[in-house]
C-alpha cells in the first residue's frame, strides 16, 4: 500500500495540472478506501473434535457376534445371567464375561454393537439398542452369540445435535482429532442426545422364561413378557412373548420431560425423572398408566425394592444438585402413600443392591460398604472394603459384583462381616 | 522486515527534509483511533529516537485497546518527504505487542466458569502523515496506517464424548491476528 502511495506521490511532483492533481487525490484516496475490504481480523482456532467412522448397515449386522474380547474403558448397564456377566461398553458393544469362577473371571467375548447403551436379557436373548435400531441376540452360547431379530427406528431419539449422520451407514467409532478452524469456519461435531444415567434395577418375569439380573443405567426394563425403554419423554412397549422377536407395540407419553430411568417393581414401572419418579400402573401390560408420583427418589438417586420398602441412595456432586449423602428408607407397603422410615447419613452412595438381609451400597471414592437390613430401622454396617471407586452393585448368591473406576470385582460374602475381594477385570482408562 | 524493506527502499532517491547534518532526538506522543472489523477503538503511543536529514530511527511502545487491552512495544522508522511545501511522512514499526494474564468469565454451562489465558504476538504498522508547521517547526502531525496486533488466548473446555457418554476437557487455542486503520494525531518535540 505504502509502495503504491509513494509511485503516486512521486508521479504527483511531475504533474502540473490542478485537474490532475485532483484525479491523483480521489484515486490514491480511493485505494485506501478500498483496502479497508481487505483489513480484517482473521482467528485461526486449534480444537478438537470427534469425527464418526462409519460402516454400512450390512457390515455392522454381519458383525454382531462373538468376537475376540476387548478392553474395558466404558463400563455401562450390566446385566448377570447364568454364570455369566454381560456388560455393555458404553457405544461400542457387549462384553461377555465368564465368572462361574469368582476368583478368576474371564473375559470370554466381545459382541459389536455400535451404539449399545442398554442392556436387557430375557431367557436367552439379549435386547440391546443399535442407536435408533432395537437388536435382539441369542447368548444361548455366549462364545457363539447370534443375531437374531433387528427392529428398525424404533429409537428415533437417537441423534445428533448439529450434524446429521447417513442414514445408510451406521457410525462405528467417534475419533478425537486435532483440528484448525480458521476464520468463520463452524464445527459440527456429533453429539449424542440420549444420556445414560444410574439406577439400580432387578427384574422378574411370572412367564416361565427369567429375565437377567441388570444393574444400573436402566433404560430398558423387563416385566414379564413385556420390555419397556424410555427416552426424555415417551415409553415404547415391546412385546417379548417370543423372545427372539420383539415386536413393537406402542408408543405413549412417560409422564413427564427428561425422564432417563426406568425400572419394574411389581406390576408398576418407576420411571424417574429430574423431580422424583413417576409410577406406572402395567396391570394392562400393552397399557401403562400413570398412578401417581414418589418424589423420594429421582433419576439421579438409585433406588432399589425388596418388595416392602425402597432403598434409595442421594448424594452430592450429581447433576441433580444434591447436597445430602445419605440413605433413605421408605415404606411402600402403599404406593399411594409411601412414607419415609429412616434416613442414615453415608459417605457419597452410589449405586446399591440387596440380598437378603444384607444390603450392599457403593460409596464412590469410599470403596463398597455391606450392612445388615434385617430391621429397616436399625440398619447397621457390617464391613467396609475400601481401595476403589465404586459407582454400582448387583448381588448374585455370595457374590457381589461391583463396578469401579478401574475394574469390575467380584467380592464374595459369604461370610458379610469379612466380605473378600476374589477377582477382578481392569478396566483401561 | 517487510516495513524496516520498504522504508530502506524509500531512503534512496526521496529528498531530504533537512539538511542538519547531526543527529538529534525526537519524542512523538500520539493518540489515535483504531477501526477494525470488530470494532473502533482507541490507542495511545509515545515514539522516540533520533532524526537526521529527515530519516527518523527509533522505538515506541502503546497502549492498544482494539479488541484485547495489549501494550504493543517496537521498533520504528519514519522518512519525511517534501511534496510541494507539504511536509509529508512515511513509517513503518515493528515489533511485540505485550499481552499476558488470565480472564475468568461464565460459561453457559450453568454455574462454570472458563479461565482464558493470554499471551501477546507481532504488531507491525505501516503508514504515513503529514506534519503542520507551527511556530515555524514542524509539530503537529496526522497519520493513517494499516497496524497488526496479534493476540494468543488459550483456554480449557468440555466437549461431550460420544464413546463414553462423558464430557471430555479439551484445551482451544485462538490465535487473533487483528488488521486495523488507525488515524492518529501526534505532536512532535
Amino acid at each position: 500500500m505504502m509502495a503504491v502511495c509513494i509511485i503516486l506521490l512521486k508521479f504527483a511532483v511531475k504533474l502540473k495540472t490542478t485537474s490532475m492533481k485532483r484525479i491523483l487525490s480521489i484515486v490514491g484516496f480511493s485505494i485506501l478506501v478500498l483496502l479497508q475490504g481487505c483489513i480484517k481480523d482473521q482467528v485461526m482456532t486449534r480444537t478438537t473434535v470427534y469425527r464418526p467412522e462409519y460402516k454400512t448397515k450390512d457390515e455392522v449386522r454381519a458383525n454382531i457376534k462373538s468376537s475376540t474380547p476387548i478392553e474395558l474403558t466404558a463400563p455401562g448397564k450390566l446385566f448377570y445371567k447364568d454364570g455369566y456377566v454381560f456388560l455393555n461398553e458404553l457405544n461400542k458393544g457387549v462384553h461377555i464375561i465368564d465368572v462361574r469362577n469368582p476368583s478368576a473371571p474371564n473375559n470370554i467375548a466381545f459382541v459389536h454393537v455400535p451404539g449399545a447403551v442398554d442392556l436387557a436379557v430375557r431367557g436367552n436373548i439379549l435386547y440391546a439398542d443399535m442407536y435408533t435400531d432395537l437388536v435382539a441376540i441369542d447368548i444361548t452360547d455366549p462364545k457363539a452369540v447370534q443375531l437374531k431379530t433387528v427392529v428398525p427406528g424404533v429409537f428415533p431419539e437417537r441423534y445428533y445435535s448439529s450434524f446429521v449422520p447417513d442414514s445408510k451407514l451406521i457410525i462405528t467409532a467417534w475419533i478425537a482429532v486435532d483440528t484448525v478452524l480458521r476464520n468463520d469456519e463452524t464445527i459440527s461435531w456429533g453429539m449424542m442426545k440420549a444420556d445414560v444415567q444410574t439406577m439400580s434395577a432387578s427384574s422378574s418375569s411370572a412367564s416361565g422364561v427369567s429375565n437377567g439380573t441388570g444393574g444400573s443405567m436402566a433404560r430398558f426394563a423387563l416385566s414379564d413378557d413385556r420390555m419397556y425403554t424410555v427416552d426424555h419423554s415417551k415409553m415404547k412397549v415391546f412385546n417379548t412373548a417370543i423372545p427372539e422377536k420383539p415386536v413393537f407395540v406402542k408408543e405413549l407419553s412417560a409422564g413427564g420431560w427428561d425422564i432417563e430411568t426406568i425400572f419394574p417393581f411389581g406390576k408398576n414401572l418407576f420411571l424417574g425423572s429430574m423431580t422424583g419418579m413417576h409410577i406406572f400402573d402395567i396391570s394392562s401390560k400393552d397399557n401403562p398408566f400413570k398412578t401417581g408420583s414418589f418424589t423420594h427418589a429421582r433419576v439421579c438417586d438409585p433406588v432399589i425394592s425388596d418388595g416392602k420398602n425402597a432403598f434409595v441412595t442421594l448424594r452430592n456432586g450429581s447433576k441433580c444438585a444434591g447436597f445430602i449423602n445419605q440413605l433413605d428408607v421408605v415404606d411402600i407397603s402403599d404406593l399411594s402413600k409411601p412414607k419415609l422410615l429412616k434416613t442414615y447419613p453415608l459417605t457419597n452412595p452410589h449405586g446399591l443392591s440387596k440380598e437378603g438381609d444384607i444390603l450392599i451400597i457403593c460409596e464412590g471414592a469410599d470403596g463398597v460398604k455391606f450392612f445388615n437390613a434385617a430391621d429397616v430401622n436399625n440398619i447397621k454396617q457390617l464391613a467396609h472394603v475400601k481401595g476403589m471407586k465404586a459407582f454400582d452393585v448387583i448381588a448374585l448368591g455370595k457374590v457381589a459384583m461391583v463396578s469401579a473406576a478401574d475394574a469390575l470385582y467380584l467380592i464374595d460374602f459369604s461370610i458379610p462381616s469379612n466380605p473378600v475381594v476374589k477377582g477382578s477385570i481392569s478396566i483401561k482408562n | 522486515m517487510i516495513g524496516f524493506s520498504l522504508v530502506l527502499a524509500m531512503l534512496g532517491p526521496g529528498p531530504a527534509n533537512a539538511q542538519q547534518k547531526n543527529w538529534k532526538p525526537w519524542l512523538v506522543p500520539e493518540a489515535g483511533i483504531v477501526l477494525g472489523s470488530y470494532t473502533l477503538d482507541r490507542d495511545f503511543r509515545l515514539n522516540a529516537g533520533i532524526e537526521k536529514k529527515g530519516l527518523m530511527l527509533g522505538m515506541g511502545a502503546a497502549l492498544d485497546y482494539y479488541r484485547f487491552e495489549s501494550y504493543p512495544v517496537y521498533f520504528q522508522a519514519r522518512k519525511t518527504v517534501q511534496f510541494r511545501k507539504v511536509n509529508l511522512f512515511v513509517m513503518s514499526s515493528w515489533g511485540y505487542n505485550v499481552k499476558s494474564g488470565t480472564v475468568v468469565e461464565p460459561s453457559w454451562w450453568g454455574g462454570r466458569t472458563i479461565t482464558k489465558k493470554y499471551s501477546g504476538g507481532v504488531y507491525g504498522e505501516i503508514g504515513g502523515g503529514n506534519i503542520i508547521r507551527i511556530r515555524k517547526k514542524e509539530r503537529l502531525q496526522f497519520s493513517v496506517s494499516w497496524v497488526m496486533k496479534a493476540v494468543e488466548e488459550s483456554f480449557q473446555s468440555e466437549i461431550w464424548n460420544p464413546v463414553n457418554q462423558s464430557p471430555r476437557t479439551i484445551t482451544n487455542l485462538n490465535r487473533y491476528t487483528m488488521n486495523r486503520t488507525a488515524l492518529r494525531i501526534g505532536w512532535k518535540f
